[in-house]
C-alpha cells in the first residue's frame, strides 16, 4: 500500500502551481487556436492538447508510484531505447517543414528528441550519483557523460532541431555544473570552443540562423524577412499594455500576423491579451515552481534524487527562459517551446513526467529511514 | 569535499551538501536576475513603449477609411427634389503600389479624360493616396474595374446633384466635393443636411486581406434626412423664365424677383437672372452665385412712396381728400430740384400716389417729418435683415433720421438715398397685404427628420402691427388705383385679377461721379394679387434695362406674366371679369420640370 508518509511528503504547492501554469497555458492556447476551434469544435489542436494533457496527468500519477530509486535500473536501457528511436527518425520519420523530427506510432506523432531531454537528465543523474564519482570529477570521468550527451545532441541536430539539441546539451551542463566542474576544465572548454566560433559561423550555421543572431543585434534589420517573427512578437507584446486587450481580443493572433502563435510564440498571445499582468503572473508561477523544486532538491535524501530534481527543474527553467527571452527579442529565435503552455504533445507529456519525478523525490525524502 | 561521502546519520547533509545549496542559491540568484531582466523587458515593451508598439499593430492591422454619409435632400414645398445626393465613385491611386506608372497613365487617360502626363505626374513623388478623379460615371467605373490596374482603387462617394439644373441655383447654393455646403441653403442648413462621415476601421490580416470584424459603423445613411423649403419649383421656374425674357427683351444687366405668400410669409420663389447652375458651380462666375434678391441693394424709387403714404395716413398727417400742389413737375428745394416725369398741378393724396408724383411725395415727406417717417421705415423692416436666415443677406442702407437734411427727407419720400433688397421690399408690401401686420419671411418649411427639427427652429420673431387695418385697407385701395386706368402700374395687371401695386423707376448712382446717372435705372414693380384677398406678393426688379426704363413698362409685365400663370396654378379664381374675355393661359403645367423626381411618395 501507499505509505502514509508518501502522502505527508507530497508537495501540494508544486501540484497547485503546476495546475495553475497548465490553466494559464490552456487559456492562452485556446485564444491562439481560436480560429481553428471555431472552424471545428471537435477536431482541432486544442482538443488534442487536452488529450495529451490527460495522458500527461496519467503519466504524472504513474511516475509518482514508482520509487525513483528503481529508475536507476532502467536509465541506461531507456537511454539506449531513445537513442535507437533517434536513429530511426532519419529512416522512417515524418518530415514537416523540411525537418524530420517525428515518429508515427498508431497514427500518433511524437518526437523522440523530447523524451531525450528527460532521459539525459535521468541517466546523467544516475551516472553522477554513483559512489565512484566525487564532486569535481577528474577529466577522464567526464568522457562518459560527454559522450552520453554528444550522441543524442548530434542526432537531434541532424534532424535538424537546434532548439531541442540545445536543451539536451543545457540539461546535461546543468547537471555537470551541479556535480562540480573544475575551473581549468571550463578554461579548456573555452579555449577549445572559442576558435570554433569562426568556422561554425561560416560553415555550420545556415544563413537563416545567422540572420536570427544578427537580428538580435539590430532589431530593425529586415522586418519583413528574418526579423518578421520577432517584430510581430514585439508588436503583440507591446500592444498589450498593463491589462492587455482582453481574452480573445488580440489582433496579432487573430489576424495571423504572429507566426507559430500556438507553439513558440504563445507567450506573445498571452502578453497581448492579458498584458503585463498576465506575463507577470505566468513568470511568478514559474518562479514559484523553480523555488519549490529547488526546495525538494535540497531536502532530497540522496544525490540521485537531488540531481534528478535539479535536472528536471533545469529543463523547465531553461526552456522557459530561452523561450521568453526569444519572444521578447532578447535572444535569437530558436525553436524552443514554452513549457506547459506551448502546443506540443511530446513536450507536455515530458513535462508532466518531469513534475511527477520531482514530486516523486519529494514524497520519498524520508523513506530512507524506514528501511 | 570531505562531507560528500555517505554519512548515514544525517542523510540530507550527505546528499545535499552545502555546496549544492550554494549552487542552488547561485542558480536561484541567476534565475531571479533573469526573471528580473525578462520582467523589465516585458514592462518596457508593454508599458513604456506601449504606444509605439500599439501604433505598429494598428498600422499593420487596421485600415481606416471614411464612409461617406448621405447628405440630406432639399425639397420644394411639393416634395420635388431640388438638391439630392447620388452615389458615385471616385478613383484614386496609391502610387507606391503602381508597378508601371506610364502604362497606368496611358490606360487611364482615355477613360477618365485627363491627359496621361498629368495622371503620371499624380502618381509620382507622392506617398499614399491621391485622387485622380472624383465623381466618375458608371461607364467609367466599369471600364476601370475591367482594367484591374494595380494600385488604382475606386471609392464610393456621394455626389451632390441638382435635378432642376439652374432652378433656384443661387438660393440652393452648392457643396464642395467633400459634401460641405459652401453657399445658400446648402451652407445655411449644413448642420442639418450634412452628417459627419463615419470613420470606419477595418482589420487586415497578415496576408493583407481585409476582414470585417468591426461593425461598419452605425448605419446612419438615413435617407430620410433633409429639409423641405417653402419654395414652389413651378413658381420659381415661372419667375426665372419671365425674368430671363424681360432681361433679353429690355437688354438689362440682371434681374430678380421674389414671390411671397402674404398669408404665411413663406417665400415661394426667389429668382435671379442670370441663372446659375450649382451642378457646375466652378464654371460659373462667382458673382452669379449671389442670391441678388437678398444680397444686392438698390434704391427702391417710387415703390417706396407706398410706405411714405402709409405712414402719413396712419399718423393722420394727411387725409384722403387733402390736396397738394405738385409744382408742375419742377420743385426747388434749397439747391436741389425735384422733377416729375409728367407735370401735375393740384392733386389729391391718392392721385399723387397713382401718378407717382415725386414733388407730391417730397412735400408729403416734409410734412410727415423725418422722425416719424424713419420710425415707419424701421417698422416695415428696412435697414435690417429680414430674418429669413439666408447667409449673405444684406441689412440695407438707412441712415439715422437725425442725420437727414431736408433734401434727404424729401428724396427718401420717393425712394432715393436709401438701399433695400427685393426681399425687404416684398415683406414690407406684404405688410399692407396682410392688413398692416409685419412678419418675418421664411424659406424653410420643415426638416424631414424630427431630430433635426429643433436644430433648425429659430426664435420666431413675433409679428408686429405696423399700420392700422384701416390704413392698410385705404392704401390697398390706392394701390389698386395705381394699377388702374391712368396709373403707372397698368401693365402689371393680368387678365381677370385685380392687382394692388406700385411701380418704381430708380436712378442709379454712378459710383464714379457720386451723382445720379441719367442713363442707368432700376425698374421695379411690387404688389400683391388678388388685391381683395391677397395670395401672392410679387416684387420684380430689373437692373439697368436699356430699351425702356420705367418700372411700369419693364417690371410691370414681368409681374403680370408671373401672376397670370401663378394664380391659376395655385387655383385662385379670377376676381373680376376679363375685359377682353380672355382667360389667362395655363402654361404652367408644361413647365413643371419634375417629370421624375417630384413623385416622391
Amino acid at each position: 500500500m501507499v505509505d502514509r508518509r508518501l502522502i505527508e511528503n507530497f508537495d501540494w504547492w508544486i501540484l497547485l502551481v503546476f495546475f495553475a501554469i497548465i490553466l494559464v497555458g490552456l487559456v492562452a492556447l485556446y485564444s491562439a487556436l481560436y480560429q481553428q476551434i471555431q472552424a471545428s469544435a471537435t477536431n482541432n489542436l486544442f482538443i488534442r492538447q487536452v488529450a495529451w494533457l490527460l495522458m500527461g496527468l496519467v503519466c504524472f500519477v504513474g511516475f509518482l508510484m514508482i520509487d525513483y530509486q528503481k529508475l536507476k535500473h532502467f536509465s541506461l536501457w531507456s537511454y539506449l531505447a531513445v537513442v535507437l528511436l533517434l536513429l530511426l527518425v532519419p529512416v522512417v520519420g515524418t518530415e514537416v517543414n523540411g525537418a524530420k523530427r517525428w515518429l508515427s506510432l498508431a497514427g500518433v506523432r511524437f518526437q523522440p528528441s523530447e523524451f531525450m531531454k528527460l532521459i539525459i537528465v535521468l541517466h546523467l543523474a544516475n551516472y553522477f550519483s554513483s559512489h565512484e564519482i566525487k564532486t569535481y570529477p577528474r577529466l577522464k570521468e567526464f568522457v562518459v557523460p560527454v559522450l552520453l550527451t554528444a550522441i543524442p545532441v548530434l542526432l537531434i541536430l541532424l534532424e535538424p532541431d537546434l532548439g531541442t539539441a540545445l536543451m539536451v546539451l543545457i540539461a546535461a551542463m546543468t547537471l555537470i555544473y551541479f556535480i562540480g566542474i573544475r575551473l581549468k576544465f571550463v578554461l579548456i572548454l573555452l579555449i577549445v570552443t572559442l576558435p570554433m566560433i569562426w568556422p561554425v559561423w561560416n560553415y555550420a550555421l545556415k544563413p537563416y540562423q545567422k540572420e536570427r543572431i544578427l537580428i538580435l543585434l539590430s532589431p530593425e534589420r529586415d522586418p519583413l524577412g528574418a526579423g518578421y517573427h520577432i517584430r510581430q512578437s514585439k508588436i503583440a507584446i507591446g500592444s498589450g499594455k498593463l491589462w492587455g486587450k482582453g481574452f480573445l481580443n488580440g489582433t496579432q493572433t487573430k489576424l495571423r500576423f504572429l507566426p507559430e502563435k500556438h507553439t513558440d510564440f504563445i507567450f506573445s498571445v498571452l502578453a497581448e491579451e492579458w498584458g503585463f499582468l498576465g506575463c507577470g503572473l505566468l513568470l511568478s508561477l514559474f518562479a514559484a515552481l523553480v523555488y519549490l523544486a529547488f526546495r525538494v532538491a535540497r531536502r532530497s535524501k540522496d544525490r540521485f534524487g537531488a540531481l534528478l530534481v535539479i535536472g528536471m527543474t533545469g529543463l523547465i527553467l531553461w526552456q522557459m527562459v530561452i523561450n521568453i527571452g526569444m519572444v521578447l527579442g532578447m535572444m535569437p529565435v530558436v525553436g524552443i517551446p514554452l513549457p506547459f503552455v506551448s502546443y506540443g504533445g511530446s513536450s507536455l507529456l515530458t513535462l508532466c513526467i518531469a513534475i511527477g519525478l520531482i514530486e516523486n523525490v519529494s514524497m520519498r525524502r524520508y523513506v530512507f529511514h524506514s528501511r | 569535499m570531505s562531507n560528500q561521502t555517505s554519512q548515514p546519520g544525517s542523510p540530507a547533509a550527505v546528499v545535499f551538501p552545502r555546496r549544492y545549496a550554494l549552487l542552488c542559491a547561485l542558480l536561484s540568484g541567476f534565475v531571479l536576475v533573469g526573471f528580473g531582466a525578462v520582467l523589465h523587458k516585458a514592462f518596457s515593451l508593454q508599458v513604456l513603449e506601449h504606444e509605439f508598439w500599439l501604433g505598429k499593430a494598428r498600422l499593420q492591422s487596421e485600415t481606416t477609411f471614411r464612409i461617406p454619409v448621405y447628405r440630406g435632400s432639399v425639397l420644394d414645398r411639393n416634395g420635388r427634389l431640388l438638391a439630392t445626393s447620388v452615389h458615385q465613385f471616385s478613383v484614386f491611386v496609391d502610387p507606391s503600389k503602381v508597378p508601371d506608372k506610364p502604362g497606368l497613365a496611358r490606360k487611364l487617360s482615355p477613360i477618365i479624360e485627363l491627359p496621361a502626363a498629368s495622371i503620371e505626374a499624380q502618381t509620382k513623388n507622392r506617398q499614399g493616396f491621391t485622387w485622380l478623379k472624383r465623381g466618375i460615371s458608371d461607364q467609367q467605373r466599369n471600364l476601370i474595374e475591367r482594367l484591374q490596374l494595380e494600385g488604382v482603387q475606386l471609392s464610393p462617394e456621394y455626389q451632390r446633384f441638382y435635378p432642376f439644373g439652374s432652378l433656384a441655383g443661387q438660393l440652393l447654393g452648392f457643396t464642395n466635393v467633400d459634401g460641405k455646403g459652401l453657399e445658400g441653403i446648402e451652407k445655411l442648413y449644413d448642420t442639418v443636411l450634412d452628417k459627419e462621415p463615419i470613420d470606419c476601421s477595418q482589420l487586415r490580416d497578415g496576408a493583407r486581406r481585409r476582414i470585417s470584424l468591426h461593425d461598419q459603423g452605425s448605419d446612419d445613411t438615413d435617407q430620410a434626412g433633409g429639409i423641405t423649403l417653402s419654395l414652389d419649383a413651378v413658381l420659381q421656374a415661372i419667375a426665372e423664365r419671365e425674368l430671363g425674357a424681360a432681361v433679353a427683351a429690355q437688354g438689362a444687366r440682371a434681374a430678380e424677383a421674389v414671390i411671397l405668400d402674404p398669408r404665411t410669409m413663406e417665400v415661394l420663389a426667389l429668382a435671379n437672372w442670370p441663372p446659375f447652375d450649382p451642378n457646375r458651380y466652378q464654371a460659373a462666375a462667382s458673382e452669379d452665385w449671389r442670391n441678388r434678391a437678398i444680397t444686392d441693394l438698390f434704391e427702391p424709387g417710387s415703390t417706396f412712396k407706398v410706405f411714405l403714404y402709409a405712414a402719413a395716413i396712419d399718423q393722420g398727417t394727411v387725409r384722403e381728400t387733402d390736396r397738394f400742389f405738385c409744382e408742375n413737375g419742377v420743385y426747388r428745394l434749397a439747391r436741389n430740384t425735384i422733377h416729375d416725369v409728367h407735370p401735375h398741378g393740384w392733386l389729391t393724396v391718392p392721385e399723387m400716389l397713382m401718378v407717382s408724383s415725386n414733388v407730391g411725395a417730397a412735400k408729403l415727406a416734409t410734412k410727415l417729418g423725418a422722425g416719424k417717417f424713419y420710425q415707419y421705415i424701421q417698422a416695415f423692416g428696412f435697414g435690417q435683415k429680414s430674418g429669413i436666415g439666408l447667409t449673405g443677406e444684406a441689412q440695407g442702407l438707412v441712415r439715422p433720421w437725425n442725420e437727414w437734411r431736408p433734401i434727404d427727407l424729401a428724396v427718401t419720400g420717393f425712394g432715393q438715398s436709401i438701399g433695400i433688397t427685393a426681399l425687404q421690399l416684398s415683406s414690407a408690401v406684404a405688410t399692407i397685404a396682410r392688413g398692416g401686420v409685419w412678419q418675418r419671411p421664411t424659406i424653410l418649411r420643415r426638416a424631414l427628420r424630427d431630430s433635426d427639427q429643433a436644430e433648425i427652429r429659430r426664435a420666431i420673431q413675433p409679428a408686429r402691427r405696423v399700420l392700422k387695418a384701416s390704413t392698410a385697407a385705404l392704401l390697398t385701395k390706392w394701390l389698386i388705383k395705381a394699377t388702374g386706368e391712368g396709373g403707372t402700374g397698368q401693365p402689371a395687371v393680368p387678365a381677370g385679377y385685380q392687382v394692388a401695386g406700385k411701380t418704381g423707376t430708380a436712378q442709379i448712382v454712378d459710383p464714379n461721379t457720386g451723382t445720379y446717372s441719367g442713363k442707368r435705372y432700376n425698374a421695379v414693380f411690387t404688389g400683391f394679387v388678388p388685391a381683395a384677398d391677397p395670395r401672392l406678393v410679387i416684387t420684380v426688379v430689373v437692373h439697368e434695362p436699356s430699351k425702356s426704363i420705367f418700372g411700369g413698362t419693364v417690371a410691370g409685365p414681368v409681374f403680370r406674366n408671373i401672376a397670370a400663370e401663378a394664380l391659376p396654378y395655385l387655383g385662385v379664381a379670377p376676381d373680376r371679369d376679363d375685359p377682353n374675355g380672355k382667360r389667362s393661359p395655363t402654361r404652367w403645367a408644361s413647365l413643371d420640370p419634375g417629370a421624375g423626381p417630384n413623385n416622391r411618395q
